[in-house]
């Protein structure tokens, strides 16, 4: 009996597994008909909605965005290159003045403790007073007697003035002398004699060019910056220089003739320092030479 | 025995006292701070110095486009203090530094910075920290002005 009741148990289970597999089958093949229509109407509906998606104007979408990355990648390839530009002229005379002070700061020994003499005010009164308006000035102050005074070559908006402490104490010179003596570099400055000579057609080059995907060049900023010592050292500035500059202040002082007879007074006494004192020997090298400007200014006797 | 002690305890009270009344006077004179806003350093480098002075010992140096909170103080009878100093500082507050910078070397606006320009060209200068010292030395040196607007 058991047996039998085995049996039926087992043939019923059978009969069911086989009628799941079938059922399974069938909806197997429906799905996959299903898939195989939808298919067929997917590609079939895409020719169809082609021209309704080129009038919704995804086509011009995608070009915009193409557009878009293209121009974001040539703005950050522009971007980049620019790290790599040397600065222009315009740009480049202050920052270059300055490298050469700092390289020279144990030299010209300019990091001191001085009394504060205010001589800013004094030579910005007097530019005033010659209708200079508008300059920007910056004095350093040097505890050496290496260099008297100069201008460096600056940015076209200020005027950057190295001046000795050691010597104004010892030509014990005034405000007004101090004043003249930075208008003397003021003028050489402005006409461009320190800047063209450090200036070659190398240099010219170089500054306002990018050395992207090139080595910088290090050596020629070095190079240049040794031609400030030799301007300031060794060199100077040339006769022809020298009597162009004391013209043009001549002129320029000769309106007020007590300025004018200060700067002249001035002249003698730093021709008195040069001759005399063995410090300053090399200041008539470089600034030729204090008794030819006296020469220069003062006026020719006339015989009748 | 006992004498010495109360005489020690007596000691150590009236100089515990003294300190206190020395608190006391500092913060009557201590002024207020408050924040005017923030700036920006305007130079290649500079410092900030403990006082306005420019031989004051050096807190800290900034490098251009360096932001910087500048701060007012204000007295207890009402008095407001920002410039200080003869060449005209600042009281800024720069990290955990609190010191003083020339206020013309401070900008309302970010500057356009040469070696931020030029960034390339700058780091190709190899300037060692040395250099950078000078450099922010250099601005406390300088002795400036500006001839004035034709009137």
């Amino acid at each position: 009996m058991i047996k039998a009741k085995f049996f039926l148990l087992i043939s019923l289970m059978l009969f069911g597994t086989g009628n799941l597999l079938r059922a399974g089958e069938e909806t197997k093949t429906e799905s996959k008909d299903i898939i195989e229509k939808e298919g067929s109407k997917d590609l079939l509906d895409f020719s169809s909605i082609k021209d309704i998606i080129k009038k919704d104007g995804l086509e011009d979408e995608l070009k915009k965005k193409q557009d878009e990355k293209r121009k974001y990648l040539d703005d950050k390839k522009l971007k980049d290159m620019k790290k790599y530009n040397v600065p222009n002229q315009d740009v480049f005379w202050s920052f270059f003045s300055e490298l050469w002070l700092v390289k020279n700061a144990t030299i010209l020994k300019w990091d001191i403790h001085k009394p504060d003499f205010e001589l800013e005010k004094a030579f910005t009164a007097f530019l005033e007073s010659q209708g200079l308006y508008e300059k920007k000035i910056k004095i350093l102050l040097l505890d050496s007697a290496e260099i008297a005074h100069a201008a460096l070559p600056s940015n076209s908006d200020e005027y950057i003035f190295i001046l000795s402490l050691p010597f104004i104490r010892t030509l014990d010179l005034s405000k007004v002398e101090i004043s003249l003596i930075l208008f003397e570099d003021f003028i050489r400055v402005k006409r461009g004699y320190f800047k063209n000579y450090v200036l070659d057609k190398e240099f010219e080059n170089f500054l306002g060019s990018n050395f992207s995907g090139k080595q910088f060049d290090k050596k020629i900023i070095d190079n240049h910056l040794k031609k400030y010592n030799q301007v300031l050292f060794e060199k100077g500035f040339s006769f022809q220089e020298q009597f162009e500059t004391t013209k043009e202040i001549d002129v320029l002082l000769k309106s007020d003739l007590k300025i004018w007879n200060t700067y002249l007074t001035l002249l003698e006494k730093i021709d008195t320092l040069t001759k005399n004192n063995s410090l300053y020997k090399k200041y008539s090298q470089i600034y030729p030479s204090p008794e030819l400007q006296l020469n220069w200014l003062k006026p020719k006797n006339t015989i009748l | 025995m006992g004498r010495i002690l109360f005489f020690l305890m007596l000691i150590f009270s009236t100089v515990e006292a003294a300190d206190v009344a020395g608190s006391a006077v500092t913060s009557s004179t201590a002024m207020k701070k408050t924040l005017i806003g923030v700036r920006y350093f305007s130079e290649m480098m500079g410092n900030v110095h403990q006082n306005p002075s420019r031989y004051s010992q050096v807190l800290t140096t900034i490098s251009c486009n360096h932001p910087v909170k500048v701060m007012k103080e204000t007295s207890k009878d009402g008095k407001e203090f920002i410039l200080y100093g003869e060449e005209k500082w600042n009281l800024v507050t720069v990290g955990p530094y609190v010191g003083y910078v020339m206020a013309d070397y401070l900008t309302d606006k970010k500057n356009v910075c040469f070696e931020e320009e030029y960034s390339k060209f700058f780091d190709g200068l190899n300037l060692d920290i040395n250099d950078l010292y000078y450099w922010a030395r250099l601005y406390d040196q300088y002795v400036q002005g500006k001839s004035k607007v034709r009137q």
